[in-house]
């Protein structure tokens, strides 16, 4: 009974974000499973630790907090699981030269929206790519950024400014090389991170 | 309003945290600028970019419902840390409450009355150990700090105090226990006085004469000793002012009843009737000749 009322308290007060949630960590892990269970994770943690929430605070940014956390672990294990298997990942990127087809993974990456913009988000350092996935997919005010983050609001604004600026030079970057496949055979390219804080699992630009 | 002054503040004027005035003086550069203007128009392509995203990237339909039952499972597969912090306080203040009783218990002097007996004994019991040598004490107050409550003397006239000592119980504790021995019958059988040859010898003293009649009374503190399951066998009649549980068990008679913040359970091979007539002078303290008419 008593389990029950402060559980059901709790999803009123955090379900309403669940969509949102999910939007920011598919944008960062490009992968609705690897989203969806980041989420359900972060809630779990958010439930566990309910009794700190102090009544009154924002609810998003409490659950922002946690969510990037999750994710981070996330990505930390991919790190580690790309560490594991680096000679498949090299067989399996030859095989795929060979044969001029593209990996299971990139292939998951080509079936979702807007596959340029996912690719170029991920070989974005956390740092920039948090607070922009915030403001245009949470849509998050610079103040609410900075609650979420714990930064000041102009340390927001200035990773904002350099968020776009490079996310801009990636797109075009990959534009300027899929422009140069259609008139070249297609070579396969893999992804190179342009910051060491970037996504450990980065994936290949198309 | 020059270029280096309106481009750092384009990205906030997209994002919609400028006020009106400096959103106006901005916009309003931009009509002018060329370079201004290309920048301003990336950064609408980018937002329109991320808002068809922000559209096409929502979870499934029952997703709300998953994590619900996720915390569902959450509740019922560990009721330990959340739950449990609740529970744990509970039973840490149960404690506390039980620590204190105990230290209340044994700051209580060891004879005096208001200490709560730690053995319920049930009725059945007492009367199997009937035939059980209780351990011996020198004197009352011995007895006393050996049960942990003062013992009450009863005088039952004919009947004299054999042994008086405590029975370990199984429960760990010990009562109080007073054998009685039939005056008339033991002095009958060993040497018979003139005084009861000379008078009519009684249906008692005529069984006594062979083996000395016993009683055995035990004392405890009122409400310790359990009726249990001999609650049904038992009749309850009001003897000398006090009710008193009346009832038979295998070849035993028994009374049992409270007085004096005691209660007092006689056990015996006597009839009922005698039984009956014996509580009967202890309750209302005439100092009859019951044991005489018997």
């Amino acid at each position: 009974m008593w389990f029950g009322s402060r559980r059901k308290e709790f999803e009123r007060l955090t379900l309403p974000y669940a969509s949102a949630l999910f939007g920011f960590a598919y944008w960062r892990l490009a992968s609705r499973e690897d989203a969806e269970d980041a989420v359900q994770e972060a809630y779990l943690r958010a439930y566990r630790s309910f009794h700190t929430f102090q009544a009154g605070s924002n609810v998003k940014a409490w659950l922002i907090k946690i969510l990037i956390n999750v994710i981070n672990d996330s990505l930390s294990k991919r790190k580690h699981h790309a560490l594991l298997v680096p000679l498949e990942d090299c067989e399996e990127f030859e095989n795929r030269d060979a044969q001029e087809q593209p990996g299971p993974e990139q292939s998951l990456i080509d079936k979702e929206f807007d596959p340029e913009l996912l690719v170029a988000l991920q070989q974005m350092p956390s740092t920039m790519v948090h607070p922009l996935l915030l403001r245009e997919i949470e849509e998050m005010s610079y103040q609410e950024i900075a609650e979420s983050l714990g930064v000041p609001v102009g340390t927001v604004m200035s990773r904002l400014f350099r968020a776009r600026q490079l996310l801009r030079e990636l797109l075009s970057k990959s534009q300027l090389e899929e422009s140069s496949e259609t008139q070249m055979p297609r070579k396969a390219s893999s992804a190179q991170s342009t910051d060491k804080d970037s996504t450990p699992g980065a994936r290949r630009i198309p | 309003m020059n270029c280096n002054e309106a481009k750092p503040l384009l990205n906030p004027l997209c994002d919609g945290e400028l006020d009106t005035k400096d959103a106006a003086l901005i916009l309003e550069h931009i009509k002018s600028c060329l370079d201004c203007q290309s920048e301003w128009t990336e950064l609408e392509k980018l937002r329109d970019r991320f808002k068809e995203a922000r559209s096409k990237s929502q979870p499934d339909r029952d997703y709300s419902k998953r994590i619900s039952q996720a915390l569902k499972r959450e509740d019922s597969a560990q009721p330990s840390s959340r739950g449990a912090r609740f529970t744990a306080r509970i039973i840490v203040a149960a404690a506390c409450v039980m620590g204190m009783s105990l230290l209340v218990s044994y700051m209580v002097p060891r004879n005096s009355d208001t200490q709560v007996a730690t053995t319920s004994p049930a009725i059945a019991s007492l009367i199997e150990a009937r035939q059980e040598a209780p351990q011996s004490a020198a004197n009352a107050d011995s007895l006393s700090s050996i049960t942990g409550y003062d013992l009450k003397l009863i005088r039952i006239p004919n009947w004299q105090v054999a042994t008086f000592g405590a029975l370990n119980l199984n429960s760990g504790g010990k009562i109080a226990r007073m054998d009685f021995v039939n005056a008339t019958s033991a002095s009958s059988a060993t040497s018979p006085s003139p005084a009861t040859s000379a008078s009519p010898p009684s249906s008692t003293a005529i069984r006594a004469a062979s083996s000395p009649e016993r009683l055995c009374c035990y004392q405890a503190l009122q409400g310790s000793i359990k009726m249990d399951t001999l609650a049904t066998a038992c009749e309850s009649r009001s003897l000398g002012g006090k009710t008193v549980h009346l009832g038979t068990y295998k070849d035993s008679t028994f009374a049992l009843w409270s007085q004096n913040k005691r209660d007092y359970l006689l056990v015996s091979s006597l009839p009922m009737p005698a039984l009956e007539s014996l509580v009967c002078t202890i309750c209302d303290g005439k100092d009859g000749n019951t044991s005489d008419k018997l």
